[in-house]
């Protein structure tokens, strides 16, 4: 039981004790004037690509020859001109420990070093801050009042955020002309005007060297900063849904006597609940309410298993629960065209820096 | 002064030679020999077949060319069957460490299409040692070292009625030591009209094996190299006795389907030379349209000092087998690659394309491609 808690409550007090400590320093920081906002959000959305883009590289056992042909297409899509981005360079308060945490995965992953758990867990703390950051600097840019240029069209500055903040509006889920018009706005972000048309170019070139498993593998991608297979913790954030982890996480549930998760079981739905904003920063409160629920309903179905049926079913019940939580359903990602798609798949295989990758393993 | 609590060195030594006299009678002559045993392995003893008896109470298995010679109250090589005062036991029937519900492609069996998922069932134990076993942790020790699920051969067959299942999957660790509780599971499941596979290393005398051909639907045959020194050195068996079941398989291919995996570890069993003796053995003996998975090893167990095996060398063990005539040959463990797909050899088709353990496509009616080549195997 103490040590369900420590896994359970620890984490999120950790995030708790981040949000408050990064929240707090907001209301008397100068933030964006004198570092830019703008070139921070660019700066974050390069990384947050950047680290699935690694991952995703990393997962798709490329051969030799595929190597090489997208080590030419990567290159080749590099040496137009590329708005440059820094990574290491200074950033407000709210942004510069995500950045650092970031940075530090990303550097690992480079290196292809496994992830500690205590990285991991700063990842998912990170994201948590950043996705709270990303929901309210939507909801200020939709104010009436509200009007910004380049990416703050969108995300307003949090120096905004104290003027602006109702704490009671939410954010509608996002239809397929608007997930068009993120999508557009992120890779514009990225790679400017010119780039964007460039790897919109090369978009089919890139999709024709691979497989058509990886293709599929492709298709179902999005954002990861952790990379699957390598999660300790059931909160884990970005697309990744790891069986082991959400199996452990069950097991945990099924410890509990009947009396004790009546009393506790907050504490196994709130890690859902963290878990579902840090992934879906957009989401309404009544959307999330319905998906715990519905979780909740599959975690009491698993402790009610005799452990033989547990054993058997626990995959499924895995499964279960991601079409519970339906992570991707409110992100529009699911509802891209094809060449869109395509597109994305470029953006992830052709991205800043990925031409070292394919010569690293064309010379391995 | 004198102190209560102090014990002078006689009264020690006094107390010492009575405690140690004590727990050498109590060790010694208090416990009969059948209770120790007993009391080690718990109460789930089963009759083993295939052992002699041998003098003073000693027993010889003749379950696998290891073919151990064991004293009483001791173990066999493989973990699981033991003898007991004389008699020889298995020591882990109905106590599988391992039960779930997978695709019958993570054995991998490609060419056996069953609808939905397999009940797959493992005991702890191994008559191998392989040092890079992904399951060691299993495989490598006995019933009382992992945590176990009482399953008799009736209630594995009720419990997959009761999840909707159709097929018996012995996998994970090697089935054939827990020779017995196979047998009678796999006998149910025919009455049942279930499927059962059965993934091997294949290091089983001939005897055993010839009795478990009837009742096992389709076999995962491990051949895990073609080098004898390899063999003993990593593996711990003898490659001959290996090749001898596969020809026993082979030899009833009217009876069983069966397919041969063969992991590719780091710098151990990637010499080309030795794949292409593999594969021209497997094509002049066994035969060309056995499919064959070459699988990619990832560092586990004892080798977990070797990087994963390169990409290139499965690719070159893919085209020597395929150039020296194999039809159906797979690259495994490498998600999205094209190694997954079935390709028929007639057309040059793809037809049928895999993505880990999931079929994406397939494009075959009941195995036959559409220019009329109808692929070996079962197929619904």
């Amino acid at each position: 039981m103490k040590k369900i808690f420590s896994i359970i409550i620890l984490p999120v007090a950790m995030i708790a004790i981040f949000l408050s400590y990064a929240f707090s320093a907001n209301t008397n920081s100068s933030v964006s004037h004198d570092v830019g906002w703008e070139k921070q959000l660019k700066e974050m959305n390069y990384l947050i690509i950047k680290i699935s883009s690694v991952n995703i590289i990393n997962g798709l056992f490329f051969t030799d020859t595929q190597a090489e042909k997208l080590n030419k297409l990567s290159s080749s899509f590099q040496s137009g001109d590329l708005p440059s981005l820094d990574t290491t360079g200074n950033s407000s308060f709210e942004l510069v420990n995500i950045r650092r945490v970031y940075i530090k995965l990303l550097e690992k992953l480079l290196k292809k070093e496994s992830v500690s758990d205590s990285l991991k867990n700063q990842v998912n703390a990170a994201r948590v801050v950043e996705a709270e950051i990303i929901k309210k600097s939507l909801i200020v840019a939709q104010d009436p009042g509200y009007s910004g240029t380049g990416c703050q069209q969108c995300h307003a500055s949090p120096a905004l955020f104290s003027h602006y903040l109702n704490s009671s509006k939410e954010l509608e889920i996002i239809s397929p002309e608007k997930r068009a018009e993120i999508d557009k706005a992120h890779s514009l972000g990225l790679f400017g005007e010119k780039g964007m048309v460039r790897l919109w170019n090369m978009k089919a070139a890139a999709d024709s060297i691979l497989t058509d498993g990886q293709k599929y593998i492709m298709k179902n991608f999005r954002c990861c900063l952790v990379p699957p297979g390598d999660l300790s913790d059931p909160t884990n954030i970005g697309q990744a849904f790891v069986s082991n982890d959400w199996i452990n996480y069950f097991r945990a549930t099924r410890k509990l006597s009947d009396s004790d998760w009546k009393k506790y079981n907050s504490s196994f739905i709130l890690p859902l609940d963290t878990l579902l904003r840090a992934t879906l920063p957009g989401i309404k409160t009544s959307e999330s309410k319905i998906r715990l629920r519905n979780a909740e309903a599959i975690i009491d179905k698993a402790r009610k298993m005799d452990e033989i049926d547990f054993e058997l079913q626990k995959e499924n019940l895995c499964l279960k629960m991601k079409e519970a939580l339906q992570l991707t359903a409110l992100t529009g990602e699911t509802i891209r065209e094809a060449d869109t798609r395509q597109f994305i798949t470029a953006m992830f295989l052709l991205f800043n820096g990925n031409a070292d990758l394919y010569e690293k393993i064309s010379r391995h | 002064m004198p102190n209560s609590s102090h014990i002078s060195r006689r009264h020690f030594i006094q107390r010492s030679c009575a405690f140690c006299a004590g727990w050498y009678i109590f060790n010694n002559l208090m416990i009969p020999e059948k209770l120790i045993a007993s009391s080690a392995i718990g109460n789930n003893l089963h009759k083993a077949d295939y052992w002699k008896s041998l003098p003073d109470k000693m027993t010889q298995c003749k379950l696998c060319p290891n073919e151990c010679i064991i004293s009483p109250g001791e173990n066999g090589n493989c973990h699981s069957r033991g003898n007991r005062d004389g008699e020889y036991y298995s020591l882990v029937y109905g106590l599988p460490a391992v039960i779930a519900l997978d695709n019958i492609e993570k054995s991998p069996l490609y060419h056996y299409q069953i609808s939905g998922k397999a009940f797959s069932i493992a005991t702890s134990g191994c008559n191998l040692h392989c040092q890079y076993c992904q399951n060691s942790d299993y495989s490598q020790v006995g019933p009382d070292d992992v945590k176990t699920f009482p399953l008799e051969p009736a209630e594995v067959i009720a419990r997959a009625k009761k999840n909707d299942v159709n097929a018996i999957n012995f996998f994970y660790t090697e089935p054939t030591i827990y020779f017995e509780y196979m047998r009678d599971i796999a006998t149910l499941a025919k009455k049942e009209g279930m499927k059962t596979f059965c993934v091997t290393a294949g290091y089983i005398n001939e005897e055993p094996l010839t009795e478990l051909i009837p009742l096992i639907d389709a076999f995962v045959f491990g051949l895990k190299g073609f080098d004898k020194d390899y063999y003993s050195a990593v593996i711990g068996g003898e490659l001959e006795a290996v090749k001898k079941s596969l020809k026993l398989l082979a030899k009833n291919s009217d009876k069983t389907w069966f397919e041969i995996v063969n992991l590719l570890v780091t710098g151990l069993n990637v010499d080309t030379a030795q794949i292409t003796q593999m594969c021209q053995w497997i094509k002049d003996e066994i035969g060309k349209d056995v499919p064959l998975h070459f699988t990619r090893f990832e560092p586990y167990y004892k080798l977990k000092n070797l990087d994963p095996t390169p990409i290139d060398v499965l690719s070159n063990a893919y085209k020597i087998a395929t150039e020296l005539g194999l039809e159906y040959v797979y690259v495994g463990n490498l998600p999205g690659n094209e190694g997954c797909n079935t390709v028929c050899p007639k057309c040059g088709t793809t037809v049928i394309e895999r993505v880990d353990f999931d079929v994406i496509k397939n494009t075959t009616v009941k195995g036959k491609c559409s220019c009329g080549n109808q692929l070996p195997g079962h197929w619904i």
